[in-house]
């Protein structure tokens, strides 16, 4: 079986969200080690040599993310837990807050307890309404039981985590943008160097992680390495939660073994393209990553893989196509997402999403030119590599390899030869 | 002069608000949160209330504004009693949010980007909001409805009509 649960491991049990189930079922047992057995340092060496690596969208290595933490500043360091989950396709982080959020606390405790912060703020979208009343109550549990607070387990480690509540811009799940946020400003990227490692929030060294890379950490060390490192391929150790979406008869969040087929996540665990009907197109990681036809779909879901099929696991939003799916339409329904969502700092991607949009408009209203092709490429190569952050990026890679898989749907498009359609699934 | 405001913050807002800056090391830090106070409140957020939260904080009132314009979150005008939230970015449109748009407005007249005359429901179309799994799906105020289908919105809208003790308004659609 390619499914294997360690961060969805309770996720039914019932009230596993109350602190009283998640106890039984050895939460907190995972911090009491640490604060028992490792010394910080210890803990991110054991981190980087269990090989767990970012899965919000980067992959970057957990273990080593933290060694990078300036230290001896005499300043506070900051540990910020990212749960602005935002990303089209992936409802990961949301699910995990809401089925067991003790979980995500106790890993981000752990976190702070590795790069010597005492205060933690968990960066929530503003949409989670739910979800942080959820935590804010998980929280309060917590403290009064002393999992959080001073003097945590006897141990001399003092620790706070507070709660923000964003406002709804998806640019905040950037990690600089999160932190200007945290701030209380607009969520625009920082230039970097200087790493928030070493100049983050209020200018401090500030670690951001996100929501199930910091879940993953108390079943990390609840394993042991070499059990974890079992479970995936040589570079991508562990699990990954797939969030899969769209034409499959079984939509749902789905915890893999890394290196998972790709087709087995679809056809066996999300139960395939209902009707009969075939694949034509999946975007594997979220919609910031290249789509792949069906005929590449012959890969594994993990960081390794993925990128040699020439997409990404990024978070694991995994939106599935059918054959009745307009590549032009969805295409750019995606691009809007990121002319909507681009925050305005760099040209190339505040104009040229716009630029872009009013291109496929006219497209869409029947009006395309012969070089349009050309042309969107042309911009989509001055947007890509020249911003602050990769919202540009992620903006053009949908494009260019739309463009490339699917060239003459577009050829069509523009040509008018056919006209461009919207799903027209049953509602 | 102590100034009136059509949109008073509480004085148990405004604790709440001088608390929650607290816990940030900068007070700046909490404008967001006063944000959150203040649509909780009046759903909704507008210039007065940016000033209110502005005192309070003891920072000029340019940096809420700023912050404000620039989180979409946060409505900028009345909203309905039910602000409805329809994610229609590429999952859920892959399973009908367009359609389910089309026939709120076609079948019970709440229109993306309006509110209704009755002022019991608005509609704005979202990106997405992490419900993918369960699309189409909406956000009515704080909850998530997923796999909507005809059937289930229609007993929704029923439901938020039945609890605001509004009558029952004509079929639009027959």
């Amino acid at each position: 079986m390619p499914e294997h649960k360690l961060v969805m491991r309770n996720f039914e049990v019932p009230d596993q969200a109350t602190l009283t189930v998640y106890e039984k079922s050895g939460g907190y047992q995972s911090l009491a080690k640490v604060l028992k057995q490792y010394k910080p340092e210890e803990l991110v060496a054991l981190v980087k040599d269990g090989g767990l690596r970012g899965r919000g969208g980067a992959g970057f290595p957990t273990g080593l993310k933290w060694s990078f933490v300036a230290k001896d500043t005499g300043k506070p360091t900051y540990l910020l837990c990212n749960a602005d989950e935002s990303e089209p396709g992936s409802f990961k982080d949301r699910e995990i807050i809401d089925c067991d959020p003790h979980l995500v606390i106790e890993g981000c405790l752990m976190a702070c307890y590795a790069i010597d912060s005492e205060i933690c703020y968990i960066y929530i979208r503003g949409e989670f309404a739910s979800g942080a009343k959820l935590l804010e109550t998980c929280i309060q549990e917590a403290r009064e039981k002393g999992y959080l607070g001073h003097n945590i387990m006897g141990s001399g480690f003092n620790c706070e985590i507070y709660l923000y509540r964003g406002g709804g811009a998806y640019i905040c799940g950037e990690e600089t943008a999160l932190i200007e946020s945290l701030e209380g400003k607009r969520g625009m990227p920082r230039v970097k160097p200087p790493f928030p490692a070493v100049v983050g929030l209020y200018g401090c060294p500030t670690v951001v992680n996100n929501v199930e890379t910091l879940a993953t950490l108390p079943r990390l060390l609840e394993m042991g390495n070499d059990a974890f490192k079992a479970l995936g391929t040589e570079k991508s150790a562990g699990t990954k939660i797939m969030s899969v979406s769209g034409h499959v008869a079984k939509p749902g969040n789905y915890e893999v073994t890394m290196g998972t087929p790709l087709m087995e996540l679809i056809n066996d665990l999300a139960g395939g393209v209902p009707g009969g009907r075939a694949i034509k197109a999946v975007i594997p990681g979220g919609s910031s990553v290249p789509v792949l036809p069906a005929d590449m779909c012959n890969c594994n879901v993990d960081f390794e893989s993925l990128q040699e099929a020439g997409s990404m696991l990024g978070s694991g939003g995994c939106i599935v196509m059918d054959e009745t799916t307009d590549m032009v339409w969805s295409t750019v329904r995606l691009l809007k997402f990121y002319e909507h969502e681009s925050c305005g700092k760099c040209t190339p991607c505040r104009d040229g999403t716009g630029w872009l949009s009013r291109i496929f408009d006219r497209i869409l209203s029947g009006g395309g030119h012969p070089e349009d092709l050309e042309l969107v490429l042309d911009i989509c190569d001055n947007i890509e590599g020249n911003t602050v952050c990769p919202l540009g990026d992620a903006a053009v890679w949908p494009i260019q390899s739309s463009i490339k898989h699917f060239r003459s749907e577009w050829e069509d498009a523009i040509a008018g030869r056919r006209k461009v359609a919207a799903p027209h699934w049953e509602f | 002069m102590a100034k009136t405001f059509k949109y008073p913050l509480t004085e148990e807002d405004k604790l709440q608000l001088k608390a929650k800056s607290q816990e940030y090391a900068d007070r700046r830090s909490a404008i967001l949160p006063g944000l959150h106070i203040a649509y909780d409140r009046f759903g909704f957020v507008n210039f007065e209330m940016y000033s209110q939260i502005a005192l309070v904080l003891n920072i000029p009132v340019v940096f809420v504004l700023e912050a404000a314009t620039f989180y979409t979150f946060f409505p900028k005008k009345p909203a309905g009693k039910f602000h409805i939230k329809i994610c229609d970015n590429l999952p859920c449109a892959l399973k009908g949010a367009c359609a389910m748009v089309k026939y709120l407005e076609e079948k019970h007249g709440i229109v993306p980007g309006e509110t209704t005359e009755d002022s019991l429901f608005s509609l704005v179309t979202e990106e997405c909001l992490a419900g993918c799994g369960g699309g189409p799906m909406l956000q009515l105020n704080d909850m998530y409805y997923e796999n909507m289908t005809p059937d289930t919105l229609d007993q929704l809208i029923a439901k938020c009509k039945t609890e605001a003790g509004a009558q029952q308004p004509a079929d639009l659609h027959a």
